[in-house]
């Protein structure tokens, strides 16, 4: 079994062991993955008290309901962190939460249990942004990170509507490229 | 929005971003939404979407916890622990004073003291008349039964509120010490590569650095560039107190090939201030005291 295979298995495990109501299983997946949700939370609210608020809300909707996360979704890992800003964002705009967590559909291979590769992961994707040309990382980081609406970022940047929609697009096409190209 | 069968590539990225103006673009989401539940294809980019989004999130410097944070929030569920992992006990309802009164009234309306009938329910304890007795204490047992039920519930609850914290710190330990002893193990192992960076193209002189915790008496000792002793012979390290006391043996050393030796977590008593660390030449075995000059030293 490979290593991928092992942790996305003792993912599903400490799921189980929630579902049953084991604590001891709630510790051990918010050891895992707690570090980076809390991340990605404190890059868009950049307040620690915050950006911790979320991170605890997001593994309480997991204790309260386990069944959130279905594996056939992708990994937890990479659900985690599009949760973690999708709440952060709903945080900073003041307003409850538009979508439900279950409403998180996600297909990535990703494996984010272990620190390790994490790291490793985390160091080619920052490469892979460094590389996008200047406009097309400033649009996707005000939509991702700022949570601005493409019409706010036309205002802010004062560019068409339609050229932010192609910028957007383009630079998450780039993503998923450059990590194919990792991955072969 | 919908162009054709599909929404388009550029609009599920908005979407998955939550970037439309969700007033002016309203009915244009509501659309995207409703094509959404039933358009296996949409979902299935949307879902590819969201995998890009995922990567983007990694791009993040990653922090860590504030402190006490995995603490806070093994709290926060041991506070609500969910119906169906609460124990049996926990749903016996406490009763409460009136009721209990209730419970131990007489079936039959009331035994007033002295057998004498009476329509007022008596308080307890009513055990003037044996018969009264004989009924009241099933119900007396029955009352302590549930009591303790209800006083253990509370501590198996405490109990496993604790046993939770107990287990995210030892989570938390385990991993600092993986990390501690990672470190260790670089700084001591003989695989280790040892170079100490110089000015110049000289021999480096011998040196040695100390780190030393006077409240635990804790010395890590770590020196380079030291010459080999004979077999006979060992480098002696020394702490010398502050208040004046004789120098303390802190652990014999020898030097490998590349002249580097270390001292790590030497038996010394906790709560002596060091003014001074010294070296000696010593026999191998090492000696209590010094008995040659010191050929290091700092302070």
């Amino acid at each position: 079994m490979s290593d991928f295979a092992a942790r996305s298995g003792e993912d599903a495990a400490l799921l189980l062991g929630i579902q049953s109501g084991d604590s001891g299983a709630m510790a051990t997946l918010f050891e895992r993955y707690s570090r980076i949700v809390y991340s990605v939370a404190m890059r868009v609210l950049r307040d620690p008290g915050h950006a911790e608020d979320v991170t605890q809300d997001i593994f309480v909707r997991i204790w309260r309901n386990p069944d959130s996360f279905v594996s056939g979704r992708g990994t937890l890992g990479a659900w985690l962190v599009v949760v973690a800003r999708n709440r952060s964002i709903d945080f900073l705009r003041r307003r409850r939460p538009s979508d439900s967590v279950e409403d998180v559909v996600l297909a990535s291979p990703m494996d984010l249990g272990a620190e390790s590769e994490r790291n490793i992961l985390m160091e080619k994707v920052r490469i892979l942004i460094a590389d996008l040309p200047a406009e097309q990382r400033k649009s996707i980081e005000l939509a991702f990170f700022d949570g601005l609406s493409h019409t706010e970022i036309a205002e802010k940047t004062g560019d068409p509507l339609g050229t932010v929609k192609t910028r957007i697009r383009l630079a998450l096409i780039a993503l998923r490229r450059g990590m194919k190209v990792e991955r072969q | 929005m919908i162009d054709g069968q599909h929404i388009p590539e550029e609009d599920l990225a908005l979407y998955a971003l939550g970037a439309f103006d969700e007033v002016r673009e309203a009915a244009d989401i509501a659309a995207m939404k409703a094509h959404l539940a039933s358009c296996g294809n949409c979902n299935q980019a949307l879902a590819e979407v969201n995998g890009d989004l995922a990567l983007l999130a990694l791009s993040v410097e990653q922090l860590p916890l504030p402190a006490g944070a995995s603490q806070r929030f093994m709290e926060r569920i041991s506070a609500e622990q969910r119906p169906a992992a609460s124990p049996a006990v926990h749903s016996v309802p406490v009763p409460d004073r009136a009721a209990t009164g209730a419970s131990l009234k007489h079936p039959n309306g009331a035994v007033a003291s002295g057998g004498v009938p009476s329509k007022t329910p008596l308080p307890f304890p009513a055990t003037s008349a044996r018969s009264s007795v004989s009924v009241a204490l099933p119900w007396m047992l029955a009352a302590a039964m549930l009591a303790a039920a209800v006083y253990l519930g509370s501590e198996v609850s405490q109990l496993r509120a604790s046993r939770d914290l107990a287990r995210a710190e030892s989570v938390r330990l385990a991993v600092e010490a993986d990390r501690a002893k990672e470190v260790l193990e670089v700084l001591t192992a003989p695989a280790a590569q040892q170079v100490t960076l110089t000015q110049g193209k000289g021999t480096p002189a011998p040196m040695g650095r100390t780190s030393y915790m006077p409240s635990k008496g804790a010395l890590v000792f770590m020196a380079s560039h030291m010459p080999s002793l004979p077999a006979s012979k060992a480098y002696e390290l020394w702490v010398i107190p502050a208040n004046g006391h004789a120098p303390m043996p802190a652990g014999t050393f020898r030097p490998d090939e590349q002249g580097t030796a270390s001292v790590l977590l030497p038996p010394l008593p906790a709560g002596i201030p060091a003014k001074a660390f010294g070296v000696t030449i010593e026999r191998a075995e090492g000696s209590p005291v010094p008995t040659s000059p010191i050929i290091m030293s700092g302070s």
